[in-house]
């Protein structure tokens, strides 16, 4: 499953303890467009694990909440904890074997 | 917009909710436009002298003439005073207001990652190419709405060409 949520449901999502996959993002960000590109089939590939992405510019507190500063960057989390943090574009084989590693 | 200067009965016309004209604001934003065109234009020459691929330079090249370009209009404009408002030119929006559009929200970018440039110089030339649509709204004026909507449209196009390179470095496993 993959789908765009705001922060108070990001918000929700980490204290129910969730294990998922962030991405933000931006509208302009076309670095962004390409994650999502192989972020989407890859989260068929994973459907015990929730895939979200989020726009920044929507609510720029976002930076602020998961201390990040730019876009694009991928979270994973675990349990509800940050697990893995990737800053900017990733090619879809090294976020593969991110993948590998954080959830073996 | 009129406001009384309390203690007299004087009472002065303002354009904008600063109290600045409508004149000096846009001419600080169009200063403020030149100046990040110029770090924009800077950017582009710090990723042409890193670059190895010659097709990137080429890319690279045109969007820093783009920028001299779109630098040069702004000048003449400026100068020229084509862009100068008559009295119904504007429906009275204040662009102090525009001003945090220009302003990055992303962190500086890393001058010795190339990725890193590139994600900055997209997002300065869409911060720009709002505001600069927003202006070729707000102006009436034939001459200087088609001088916003030009340079709007520029920034468009550098965008793209910006999208163009990072594919490129990616299909040549640049990172």
């Amino acid at each position: 499953m993959f789908s765009e949520i705001d922060l108070p449901q990001l918000k929700n999502i980490i204290r129910e303890g969730r294990t998922f996959i962030l991405d933000v993002k931006a509208e302009w960000c076309h670095p962004c467009r390409l994650i999502e590109k192989y972020l989407i089939p890859l989260s068929s590939e994973y459907p015990e694990m929730d895939f979200y992405s989020i726009d920044y510019e929507k609510d720029t507190s976002v930076f602020d909440f998961l201390e990040i500063g730019t876009v694009p960057y991928i979270i994973l989390f675990n349990r509800g904890k940050i697990e893995r943090r990737v800053r900017g574009y990733v090619r879809e084989d090294t976020f593969r074997t991110i993948m590998k590693e954080t959830y073996p | 917009m009129s406001i009384i200067i309390m203690g007299t009965n004087e009472s002065k016309k303002v354009n904008t909710i600063s109290g600045k004209s409508f004149e000096e604001v846009r001419n600080q934003l169009l200063r403020r436009t030149i100046r990040l065109k110029e770090r924009v234009s800077q950017r582009y020459e710090e990723l042409y002298n890193q670059s190895m691929l010659d097709h990137v330079k080429k890319l690279l090249d045109d969007l820093k003439k783009k920028e001299s370009e779109d630098i040069r209009l702004i000048r003449k404009a400026m100068e020229t005073g084509t862009m100068k408002m008559g009295a119904n030119d504007s429906t009275g929006i204040d662009y102090g207001m525009l001003d945090h559009i220009l302003s990055s929200d992303l962190d500086d970018p890393n001058p010795n990652d190339l990725g890193s440039v590139l994600l900055s110089a997209i997002k300065m030339s869409n911060d720009l190419q709002k505001v600069l649509s927003i202006m070729s709204e707000e102006y009436k004026g034939p001459s200087s709405s088609n001088v916003f909507r030009k340079l709007a449209e520029h920034e468009t196009e550098n965008k793209n060409r910006l999208s163009e390179i990072y594919d490129e470095m990616i299909n040549k496993d640049y990172w």
